[in-house]
């Protein structure tokens, strides 16, 4: 297929009209009046009276100038045509969110009308041979490429638009570095391209248009054409599905947004199943389906309006399934929260400091992840700081937590507890400290932990105990929080903090800190980490017994079961990390064991569909594709219009014979 | 270029006048006066020229006898005298919107050609009768005689103007046909127009033949219609017909115009040939020929003055 390399040159075109302008100008009848026609007809033509529409007179030189115009327009235009041997390689990005599954209004989905603008792309090249990558969370190469139409559906199957976001710059890079640099990349979505968007217009579009200008190197500017699918449509959604993961106080928050510029009224239906359990897993496809409803409403929701729905299970033990009614995007509809399958972590307190003990305390309870136990702990709070090498408490300590004695038989049963002591120095013998802080983010303590403007009393180099182990929060040189291994697994956390000379007890950095080293603790416990979980969060599962593999198997929220491939994970140091982007179901098989959780579709970004759009940006041919690509064209044209304006010459200024016919026109 | 001269004070100058009054208007035929005058007539009456002889009857004028041939022939004769009668000057003056063309103008032009004969004709006490004429007669100033009503001949010719109208274009025939019914009188009768007539012009010219009237057919032509060159009329045009409105779309090249010319000298030579059938005197004039010139020296040369 010919294409121009400078389509702005087409703007010579206008010289067209100007030049057919200029000859009407020019060769128009002027209006002449005489003392009588018929000495005038009787060499013209003369017709009626009355105003009749003139034809444009046509002469040769007009017609040729005209031609020669066009052809220099066109040749300043750059076409070239294809070269024979050439195959495009091009490499299609697939957004994969499941805002792409959204029905337009003519029942199609934004998929298959991606799948159409693919097919027309490729139709256009003329030979090319294709590769695919599915923008999920994280970009997929797929396997094996395509050099015909027909072969499209068959090789983007795993594009099944069900991700929660897509990572649609990495995939463009990933493109990029797959395909080479003579490749062309293809993008597929449905919202615009982040070049064309203003900044601001979108933080996720804010960011691929980092990542892909940051990809972007000078010869492959002009390689990626976005073709946008889109369609803004109203949406309501499910934007947020949380159950507490204290089975003591069993609660749900459901949160429904109305993405459009309407009031909206949707029905949330909230169901009850007892089929679908953590601890046994889906066993049928109707174990979702038997469930009963134990709560309907109708939501009448103000444009743009986000409303929260706190709810009681009737049941701990009971799945809970919301349910909204069928919009535009269904994949947004529904909810799977499944009951909590961990017990609270038993923690003990024995601080002295009263102001400090409060604060652990209230902290531990608002965790929601714990209970104050005084029965096996196996997380303890203490300001006994031990000096030496690493042991497990002694069971003096234990005792001084605890209030209910224990056999010697439970506790050797029982895990070594892991320890976090605060070393309180003495009034005299601190510093406030205002930072800057030095936080290891790598460590679990850290996760979304920020002291920024808070004061930390902590003992002076001179005065404090030695520190020992790895610091996890440094002030300077001086160590605010460290962690040591005790025997075993048992892991120990030294808080050096003088409280009432500080302000992070009453700061948010507080509760945040317990409740990671609750946390941190948790996930050495055995079992899932969590079985709600969200979409990108990594679900740590901990066999009861070792085993080498995990197998997971994926259902969608329906609860149907499928034919889906089980994977295998691997287990490292008894742990199995499973990533799950994709909602739906897990039913994890460990040995013997077997686990349940979910990952729903909880993506306000995604579940926004007003701002989808239909739009194409970009060209997939630059300079470097011009020249290797296609051959020009330009040169056949100027000489075709140097020919022509040689005979214009000739016409012009050829020896004229005897007087040549009159040169009559009249009006029909 | 269609622009009516009408200022009184240039149709004819003092200085013109003067040499108008040695001038006279000729016939080319001896026609019969309705009074007496300073003419010729084919009467025999009572001027002092001697005409002819004839027998004496009875009743005859005893005063016309001729006594001395009596007395050698002894026989009576009667003396016969020529006749003066005055002469029907009719000027009849085109003012079609085809007249109020060119530069000069011809319409102007034959508003002094008309007032001058006019003038001659009442100078020397013929009977002057103007008429203008469009599609028919349209108006008309009849029997003037002498010096006195020159004023009024005068501003009866400046007064006509074109005569406006969608539909209205000359028509000879039925002018010529209403001019013989009008002048009955037999006359001299001068026509100035440019016979741009698209109707028969042998027709027309039949109601104004035969020996009643000396009959004197001006063509007068602008210089534009000559050689339309010189309008500026020259390229691709929307021409249209100032008399009728008929538009035609003409691409006028050297060439066209050398056809046009052609054309119209060919259409001249029909007018004139038409003429010569009925016997009307025929002259043509553009207007760039000095007034003063066509009468004092054209007009002479053809006999219509003297």
């Amino acid at each position: 297929m010919p294409i121009l390399g400078l389509p702005l040159a087409l703007i010579g075109l206008a010289a067209l009209p100007a030049l057919t302008a200029i000859y009407w100008l020019r060769t128009r009848f002027r209006r002449q009046e005489v003392s009588s026609l018929f000495l005038w007809s009787l060499v013209a033509q003369a017709h009626g009276g009355g105003r009749r529409a003139t034809r444009l007179q046509t002469p040769l030189l007009w017609l040729l100038e005209l031609l020669a115009l066009l052809l220099l327009a066109f040749a300043a235009a750059g076409p070239r045509i294809p070269r024979a041997d050439r195959v495009v390689p091009v490499m299609v990005v697939l957004d994969d969110s499941f805002s792409m599954s959204a029905v337009q209004d003519d029942g199609y989905t934004v998929r298959e009308a991606g799948v159409d603008a693919i097919t027309q792309e490729l139709g256009r090249l003329g030979p090319f041979t294709a590769r695919f990558v599915v923008a999920g969370p994280a970009p997929t190469l797929q396997e094996g490429a395509i050099s015909r139409l027909a072969d499209i559906e068959s090789n983007i199957g795993d594009w099944r638009c069900e991700s929660t976001s897509s990572s649609i710059g990495p995939a463009v890079a990933l493109a990029r570095e797959v395909g080479g640099p003579d490749c062309r990349v293809l993008v597929i979505s449905d919202h615009p391209s982040p070049d064309a968007q203003t900044p601001g217009e979108g933080s996720e579009a804010e960011q691929e248009a980092t990542v892909i200008s940051t990809n972007n190197t000078t010869d492959q500017a002009g390689r990626l054409r976005w073709r946008a699918v889109g369609q803004p449509q109203p949406n309501a959604a499910i934007v947020n599905a949380v159950r507490s993961t204290d089975p003591q106080r069993d609660q749900v928050l459901i949160e429904v947004a109305n993405y459009s510029d309407k009031p909206f009224s949707a029905t949330m239906t909230l169901s009850a199943s007892a089929g679908a359990d953590s601890k046994t897993g889906l066993q049928s496809d109707t174990d979702l389906g038997q469930s009963r409803v134990i709560d309907q409403r109708t939501l009448d929701l103000a444009a743009h309006e986000t409303r929260r729905l706190r709810l009681v299970p009737p049941k701990k033990s009971e799945t809970l399934i919301a349910q909204l009614d069928d919009d535009a995007l269904t994949a947004d509809n529904r909810a799977v929260l499944l009951p909590p399958a961990r017990e609270p972590l038993p923690v003990a307190v024995s601080i002295q400091d009263p102001v400090l003990f409060k604060a652990v305390r209230s902290a531990v309870q608002a965790s929601g992840a714990a209970s104050l136990e005084t029965n096996q702990p196996r997380l303890m709070f203490t300001d006994r700081v031990r000096q030496g090498p690493a042991s497990p408490p002694t069971d003096s300590e234990i005792d001084t937590a605890t209030t209910s004695a224990t056999s010697p038989d439970d506790r050797a049963a029982t895990p070594v507890p892991w320890r976090v002591e605060f070393e309180v120095p003495e009034a005299e013998a601190i510093d406030a400290y205002l930072g800057p802080f030095v936080i290891d983010y790598n460590h679990p303590l850290a996760a979304g932990l920020s002291l920024t403007g808070l004061v930390w009393a902590a003992p002076t180099t001179e005065s404090g105990l030695p520190v020992v182990g790895r610091a996890v929060v440094s002030a300077g040189d001086v160590s605010l929080i460290t962690e040591r291994n005790l025997s075993g697994d048992a892991k120990s956390l030294r808080i050096r903090l003088r409280a009432d000379r500080s302000t992070l007890l009453s700061s948010a950095a507080w509760p945040v800190l317990i409740a990671n080293i609750i946390d941190w603790q948790r996930v050495e416990l055995p079992g899932l980490s969590r079985v709600n979980a969200r979409p990108g969060m990594p679900v740590r599962l901990r066999p009861n017994t070792p085993v080498d593999y995990v197998e997971v198997m994926y259902h969608p929220l329906s609860g149907a079961l499928t034919e889906e491939a089980v994977k295998r994970i691997e287990v490292f140091n008894n742990v199995a990390i499973l990533n799950s982007d994709r909602p739906g179901i897990y039913h994890v098989s460990a040995g013997a064991e077997s686990h349940l959780y979910t990952v729903n579709a909880l993506s306000p970004e995604e579940s926004d569909i007003s701002m989808a759009v239909t739009a194409e940006h970009g060209l997939w041919n630059d300079e470097r594709a011009l020249r290797t690509d296609y051959r020009g064209l330009a040169w056949i044209l100027g000489l075709a219009a140097l020919s022509l304006l040689a005979l214009h010459a000739w016409l012009q200024y050829r020896p004229t014979g005897p007087s040549s016919a009159v040169n009559s026109e009249a009006t029909t | 270029m269609a622009e009516t001269i009408t200022q009184p004070e240039t149709l004819l100058s003092p200085e013109f006048m003067h040499r108008l009054d040695r001038l006279d208007v000729m016939s080319r035929k001896i026609l019969r006066g309705r009074m007496q005058g300073e003419r010729r007539s084919k009467k025999k009456g009572q001027s002092v020229e001697f005409a002819d002889y004839r027998s004496y009857v009875v009743g005859d004028d005893l005063r016309f006898i001729d006594w001395n041939l009596y007395a050698r022939l002894d026989k009576l004769f009667l003396r016969l005298f020529m006749e003066e009668e005055d002469l029907s000057v009719s000027v009849v003056m085109d003012v079609t919107k085809s007249m109020d063309y060119g530069d000069p103008n011809k319409l102007h032009y034959a508003k002094r050609v008309a007032a001058a004969l006019g003038y001659i004709g009442l100078t020397h006490y013929n009977r002057v009768n103007l008429y203008t004429f469009a599609d028919t007669v349209t108006d008309m100033a009849l029997g003037m005689r002498g010096r006195r009503p020159i004023p009024r001949m005068l501003s009866f010719i400046q007064d006509q103007q074109p005569i406006e109208g969608e539909h209205v274009s000359g028509n000879l025939a039925v002018v010529c046909k209403r001019l013989a019914m009008l002048q009955r009188q037999p006359g001299i009768i001068v026509l100035l127009s440019d016979f741009f007539d698209k109707g028969d012009m042998a027709d027309a010219l039949r109601y104004l033949g035969g020996d009643k009237h000396d009959v004197y057919a001006i063509q007068l032509l602008s210089p534009q219609e000559v050689d339309p060159a010189k309008g500026h009329i020259l390229g691709d045009l929307r021409l249209r017909d100032i008399e009728d409105g008929d538009i035609a779309e003409v691409s006028v090249s050297p060439a066209l115009i050398k056809r046009y010319k052609t054309n119209l000298q060919a259409y001249c030579q029909h007018v004139r040939e038409q003429c010569l059938k009925r016997g009307v005197a025929y002259m043509i004039s553009e207007t760039d020929v000095p007034f003063e010139t066509l009468v004092l020296k054209y007009l002479r040369q053809r006999g219509l003055l003297g």
